[in-house]
């Protein structure tokens, strides 16, 4: 058995332990109190020859008795390790001892943080039981939602290598994507994992990487794991994923965003997925921590941004705050990049070219949408701690950012606090895309005025006051009772320690005044999760929209909604021809009697997250869809009428 | 090792002992030197700076330009208009620029009776501190708030009407919702923020 290291043994030494007892102590005077005693197991102080010793007049060894205390037995009289001169004056050995002690404390405690990989599981007696994984919420009678995630067969536990949030790329959490990959209706999961990270990390040595997994939905309400068949382990840091046809075959492609070189996978068709990043020319090595395919420039072809976070350096150290890890300004931002689908396969990295340079950001999300229903997608991108950034698209792929002039830059106190994502949906029922962004900090409700302004509207509403003490991470517009508007989902968690926080459920009336519906969401709502990614999602298409939640070291949340069915709803299912395959950027137009509602076919990527992309509409009591206007990317206008209510719609682009 | 080589390590290290043993002296005899900054009193700065600012481009440039051309220099529509910007656009513009340049403490304009509705209180501890101030304008409002999960120190300045422009300017526009206002008034405050977390 080999001898354990310094640190280890330091760590053993525990005060008021008689058989390990600290290293050792001194007496204040010659005789008047003996030191304690010192072990073998202890090894902090390894004295040396006695030919070093002070000697016996030395008033930093006077207290501590030669003899032996304990079974270990006897150890040679330690020896001053202080300079001579220093013990001339009083406080020199203490100071020289004491610094000592805290210096073996320091590593002793540094060696306790060092955890195997992945979080423990409720019994397990190593040190990852530290970190639990949350057990099934039960739900109570009358829950709108319920946690069905074991019963679903998704056993996704997010690797989290460290005791403890030691530095900020720890605080940040993985996502994945919501994607039909096999096109069988039923939408799938795909999570993403982290696993050890030289700098960042902190795992015990062989620690191997979880993978990343895909669940398949069987369409019964459960889902399988298929990712060694699919081949989407995935390697790296993940952080979010995005799902896309880039080369429109049909079949939906998945981008992963590492800290590290990302990966663009290709869906053959048959379930299996390839690599092919170097050829596609995507694999950049930045901090990635998210991305969105768009067709910036409507040539029916996705374009792909990827938002970097930040250059991390594990040297820094928090100048105010000592022993918390240092905020975002102390490292170097880290410029987004910007890939132009050259329709073979591959893409050409043109991010000055299109106007989309920006170096000091410190990047957390993308969200495509567009702001000024004028045809072309626009970018919302959140930064951290910098302003944020709406990056208005002039229709042929340029883009310029108007986020300070139309007042989406900061928030309604004046301040630039770190955004996490940015949801999109007509909170006021005006017809006009809004946007709740979700910060640790002041949150914004930015509701956009016909003149094409934002107004901030974060207290007004109601939202202050209910995300007051909440960091939220993912933030989703859904309308959880299909009663037409648009209410919100946060996942909040702690940044800076591995405990939760309560999720929010707040449901709108309208006109953008939000109330807290806990009560109605249920038992999940009363648990402290530590939440990061959200997505909404509808896994077992019945109209009623699902939830699906990524916990930093901890398992993913499914959350079933099982709202009484009051309400109507249509959803559609979009197939481009000319455009894009998925249909990103159609802008619909629905009406059911008075009943006018506006909503935008997105890649649905939030924080970490992407979502379902089908497009969806809460129609309340209405039972007809008198018109539906679809306008796709390539121009084309579409009108269907006279729908039947409760359906999943699959609506082809038609060719000219 | 030589024993010339053992006498010049070891008076080296004794002169270095020494050096440092006086360097610790020396600090140790100024034990009143400052370590850090309390957020009141950065606040406090900052807003004197701010208002020092605001009062200066009001009496330097604004009041004196009126006084030259006749007319109101500062306007809201200053593009259109080919005008100043009016106070608090002026203040709201280097909030912002300060934010872009990354600066962990933030400020900007309130009133009970805002022009710009956005320009009223947006969190409780703003309703608050605006009510105190224009009750007690001599007295600052400080307390600590937490927004979306972050800790600031928050302090609460009143803003006085220091200019009849000022005065003239609120009681006549049509948007504002009081007009009676008279010089040396209190019309709002600046509230100054100090995240105590990153």
């Amino acid at each position: 058995m080999t001898q354990p290291s310094l640190p280890e043994q330091a760590f053993k030494a525990q005060p008021g332990d008689p058989d390990r007892g600290a290293a050792w102590t001194i007496g204040r005077e010659s005789g008047e109190r003996p030191g304690r005693p010192i072990s073998e197991a202890d090894g902090l102080l390894d004295f040396g020859t006695r030919e070093n010793y002070c000697g016996a007049e030395c008033r930093h060894t006077a207290g501590v008795r030669p003899e032996p205390f304990s079974r270990v037995g006897q150890r040679a009289r330690p020896r001053c390790l202080a300079p001579r001169a220093w013990r001339q004056a009083w406080p020199w050995p203490l100071i020289w001892t004491l610094s000592w002690l805290g210096v073996g404390l320091l590593l002793a405690q540094d060696q306790r943080t060092t955890a195997p990989g992945g979080p423990g599981r409720e019994g397990e007696g190593d040190r990852g039981s530290m970190r639990r994984v949350t057990p099934p919420i039960a739900p109570t009678p009358g829950d709108g939602y319920e946690d069905v995630t074991a019963q679903a067969g998704l056993d996704f536990v997010h690797q989290f290598c460290h005791e403890r949030i030691a530095n900020i790329l720890l605080s940040n959490g993985s996502g994945g994507a919501v994607l039909d990959y096999d096109k069988d209706g039923w939408v799938d999961i795909y999570l993403l994992n982290w696993g050890p990270l030289e700098g960042v990390t902190r795992a015990a040595p062989g620690t191997r990487r979880q993978p990343n997994r895909l669940y398949r939905n069987r369409g019964d309400g459960t889902f399988e794991d298929v990712t060694r068949r699919a081949g989407l382990d995935g390697t790296g840091f993940a952080s979010a994923a995005t799902a896309g046809d880039f080369d429109n075959d049909g079949h939906t492609d998945l981008y992963v965003a590492n800290v590290g070189r990302n990966l663009l996978y290709r869906n053959r068709g048959d379930g299996t997925f390839v690599d092919v990043t170097d050829r596609a020319g995507v694999g950049h090595p930045g901090t990635g921590i998210s991305a969105a395919f768009v067709d910036a420039d409507r040539d029916g072809w996705l374009d792909l941004y990827v938002v970097n976070y930040l250059t991390y350096t594990p040297e820094k150290e928090s100048e105010q705050n000592p022993g918390a890890y240092p905020g975002p300004l102390a490292y170097p931002g880290e410029a987004d990049v910007f890939y132009r689908n050259r329709g073979d396969g591959t893409f050409e990295e043109v991010t000055r070219a299109a106007g989309l340079f920006a170096p000091v950001h410190r990047g957390m999300s993308v969200s495509a949408f567009d702001c000024d229903w004028d045809g072309d997608v626009d970018l919302y991108v959140s930064n951290d701690d910098t302003p944020n950034g709406l990056w208005q698209n002039d229709g042929r792929g340029g883009f310029r950012d108007i986020g300070l002039e139309v007042g989406v830059a900061f928030n309604s106190i004046g301040e630039a606090p770190g955004s996490m994502n940015a949801t999109v949906a007509d909170a006021n029922g005006d017809g006009l895309p809004d946007l709740f962004i979700t910060r640790l900090g002041y949150g914004s409700l930015y509701l956009r005025t016909a003149q094409g302004l934002y107004d901030d509207r974060m207290w007004a509403s109601g939202l202050g006051r209910l995300t007051q003490k909440y960091v939220a991470w993912g933030g989703v517009f859904l309308d959880f009772d299909n009663d037409s508007d648009a209410d919100l989902f946060m996942a909040n968690g702690d940044a800076f320690k591995l405990e939760g926080a309560l999720s929010l459920l707040l449901e709108n009336d309208g006109r953008a005044h939000f109330t807290d519906a806990a009560a109605k969401g249920g038992s999940y709502f009363q648990r402290p999760v530590n939440g990061r990614g959200a997505a909404v999602l509808d896994y077992d298409n019945d109209g009623r929209l699902d939830l699906l939640v990524t916990a930093l070291a901890n398992r993913v949340f499914l959350l079933r909604n099982r709202s009484p069915l009051e309400h109507h709803w249509l959803k559609l299912q979009l197939e481009g021809t000319r455009s894009n395959r998925n249909g990103y950027g159609a802008l619909v137009t629905l009406t059911a009697g008075e009943l006018t509602l506006r909503a935008e076919a997105l890649c649905p990527t939030g924080f970490l997250m992407q979502g379902d992309a089908r497009v969806h509409f809460g129609l309340g009591r209405h039972r007809v869809v008198d018109r539906l206007e679809i306008r796709w990317p390539s121009g084309t206008v579409q009108v269907l009428a006279n729908l039947a209510v409760d359906q999943i719609l699959k609506v082809r682009e038609p060719h000219p | 090792m030589t024993a010339k080589t053992l006498t010049v390590t070891v008076l080296a290290g004794a002169l270095a002992f020494a050096w440092a043993d006086w360097v610790g002296r020396g600090a140790e005899e100024k034990t009143h030197k400052l370590t850090s900054i309390s957020p009141r009193k950065l606040a406090d700065s900052l807003h004197a700076v701010i208002a020092a600012d605001r009062q200066a481009y009001a009496e330097l440039v604004v009041q004196r330009l009126q006084a030259e051309e006749g007319r109101p220099a500062a306007t809201e529509r200053r593009i259109e208009a080919h005008g100043l910007p009016v106070h608090a656009q002026m203040l709201r513009a280097a909030g912002q620029s300060i934010q872009q340049r990354g600066a962990e403490f933030s400020y900007t304009l309130r009133s009970l009776w805002p022009i710009n509705t956005s320009h009223g209180p947006q969190t409780e501890v703003e309703q608050t501190g605006l009510e105190r101030v224009a009750k007690q304008p001599e007295e600052p409002y400080y307390t600590e708030e937490v927004l979306g999960g972050r800790s600031y120190f928050t302090a609460v300045y009143a803003d006085r009407a220091t200019l009849t422009s000022c005065v003239d300017c609120h009681n006549r526009h049509p948007k504002s919702p009081r007009r009676d206002f008279q010089l040396n008034d209190v019309m709002g405050a600046i509230v100054v923020r100090v995240p105590l977390e990153f």
